[in-house]
């Protein structure tokens, strides 16, 4: 259910600008020494590649 | 000759510092074309700033929690999820015959294929750094209980570092208001006055403050120091 509200502009500033709250929580753990900081880390590259997939919306050729 | 276990432990200490200052220099040179020259990120631009962010994460868990396999692993993971967006648009560019690229060149090359680099060599360094094992068995727990010159400059760098990122968050706001970010955004003419120099100087300045605060504040334990020696 998430991914179809990505397509909307109206979640579209929030989706990219959480990519880097989610880094911002990633350092806050980091200050704080907290075990779930490479967890996150990790989620938020895999929310980084999500982004990535739905951004590619032009094919690119394989014959250039 | 053989290296003492603190003299080795220093010299991992001071790699992955470099490579954290490196970084730093990356971020500075993308956020001075966006503020002072003005052109906007592109969304793919701002993936892989999120790549080089996660890049930097390795290096200050190094550094303040203590040399760690896990800490290179997530270096290397986001040196390849930034990769990919940089090879995305390096690949978009070529298929397009007499596409010009995205943005100026620096030194001969586009700013996305300068990531793909960065992301390459962060990758392979973090491989050849896994290969010395001898720095996990050093009992490393980081250099924040350690007073001296290695915490002032660590605590300023990961604070630049952290202002580096808040600046990149909230910057997107006003490019992407509240619609889609633009592929191809428009540039807004940047900041005229000769403030590079002089923002860059703040910022040095500013984080060695922070860092010398923090080493006042932060408690002293030299007692891991001396099992070392």
């Amino acid at each position: 259910m998430v991914l179809p509200l990505l397509g909307s502009s109206h979640y579209a500033w929030l989706v990219m600008f959480s990519m880097f709250v989610l880094w911002i929580v990633v350092f806050a753990g980091i200050f704080r020494r907290a075990r779930w900081t490479i967890p996150v880390a990790v989620v938020t590259m895999i929310w980084s590649l999500v982004l990535l997939k739905l951004h590619m919306t032009d094919p690119i050729p394989l014959n250039f | 000759m053989k290296m003492t276990a603190a003299r080795e432990l220093l010299l991992f200490r001071l790699i992955n510092l470099v490579a954290l200052v490196g970084l730093l220099g990356v971020l500075t040179g993308s956020l001075d074309l966006q503020i002072l020259v003005g052109e906007q990120p592109c969304p793919l631009c701002l993936l892989q700033r999120s790549g080089m962010i996660g890049l930097a994460v390795g290096p200050i868990m190094n550094l303040l929690w203590g040399m760690r396999p896990a800490h290179y692993a997530v270096s290397i993971l986001a040196a390849f999820a930034g990769g990919a967006a940089s090879t995305r648009q390096i690949l978009l560019h070529i298929a397009t015959p007499g596409d010009p690229g995205y943005g100026p060149a620096v030194a001969g090359f586009h700013l996305y294929t300068w990531a793909f680099i960065t992301f390459a060599i962060g990758a392979a360094g973090c491989a050849a750094l896994l290969l010395f094992s001898s720095q996990f068995s050093l009992g490393d727990t980081g250099v924040l209980r350690q007073k001296g010159p290695m915490r002032i400059a660590t605590l300023a760098v990961v604070m630049w570092t952290f202002v580096y990122l808040v600046i990149i968050a909230v910057t997107v706001l006003p490019e992407c208001g509240l619609g889609m970010c633009p592929d191809d955004p428009a540039s807004t003419g940047g900041i005229k006055a000769p403030v590079g120099v002089l923002g860059f100087l703040i910022f040095t300045l500013g984080s060695l403050a922070i860092g010398v605060l923090l080493d006042r504040l932060l408690p002293n334990d030299d007692e891991e120091l001396a099992t070392l020696e």
